[in-house]
């Protein structure tokens, strides 16, 4: 069972909306030492972030660092600037940070995939940006983690 | 045989979305998901290269860019390129 976590913060760098979501991860003891730096590091070499029309990033890291498989969404008050995934040396303004503490297994897939495929719509997007904290939950919980 | 670079969740994603196009177009592929470093050094054990992210080296396979998959953008157009690339293959 997939663990979700949702919440809104303030980070003026993408470190430090990371470790919003990372220490989150580790309180709940979902992650080993370490995952922080290792996303950290990981985006450095394969940034996260999605396009202009979608403000999200993707961070996430080896299994080696993971627990227990686990999603933390973070709302940033005001965005942060990853490198966008199809070009390196471009920023893309991030408002929703989605880590994804995951495990190598087939359900990781059926996750990952419901994530990716509903970032396609904008509605869904739309939906991340403006519900309340307690209703972007059960949004998600309904959208990514209901079969 | 495909191989993937990019990592771990979206390269799983861009792998399964291909096994899929391949099902569609009556294809039988071998899959391989690895990291775009290794890209260069195993990609000519390859008939096509899929990677998640910009890349304009010569890898002694065929390169397809695959981000579209995962972004949306030119979803369609990326699509049909991986299909009609797989299905030339085929028939060689």
């Amino acid at each position: 069972m997939s663990r979700l976590y949702v919440l809104e913060g303030s980070a003026s760098t993408k470190e430090e909306a990371l470790r919003i979501t990372a220490d989150i991860l580790a309180k709940e003891g979902c992650v080993k030492e370490g995952f922080l730096e290792s996303c950290l590091e990981r985006e450095k070499d394969y940034p996260t972030g999605l396009t202009d029309y979608c403000p999200v990033a993707l961070p996430h890291t080896s299994k080696d660092y993971v627990d227990k498989e686990a999603i933390c969404v973070l709302r940033l008050k005001e965005p942060v600037k990853f490198k966008s995934m199809e070009d390196i040396n471009k920023d893309i303004d991030v408002k929703i940070v989605i880590n994804m503490a995951l495990l190598d297994d087939d359900k990781h897939i059926v996750i990952i995939s419901r994530i990716i495929r509903n970032l396609k719509d904008q509605h869904f997007v739309k939906k991340l940006e403006t519900l309340s904290i307690e209703d972007l939950k059960d949004y998600l919980e309904e959208k990514i983690f209901t079969d | 045989m495909i191989a993937c670079g990019g990592g771990i969740a979206t390269s799983s994603f861009a792998a399964s979305e291909i096994e899929q196009i391949a099902k569609d177009a009556g294809v039988q592929v071998e899959l391989h998901k690895d990291r775009i470093v290794n890209v260069p050094l195993i990609a000519h054990e390859f008939d096509l290269c899929c990677v998640t992210a910009r890349y304009n080296q010569d890898v002694g396979a065929p390169v397809v860019q695959v981000n579209g998959l995962i972004t949306g953008i030119n979803e369609d157009k990326v699509r049909a390129e991986i299909k009609d690339k797989l299905v030339e293959l085929a028939n060689e």
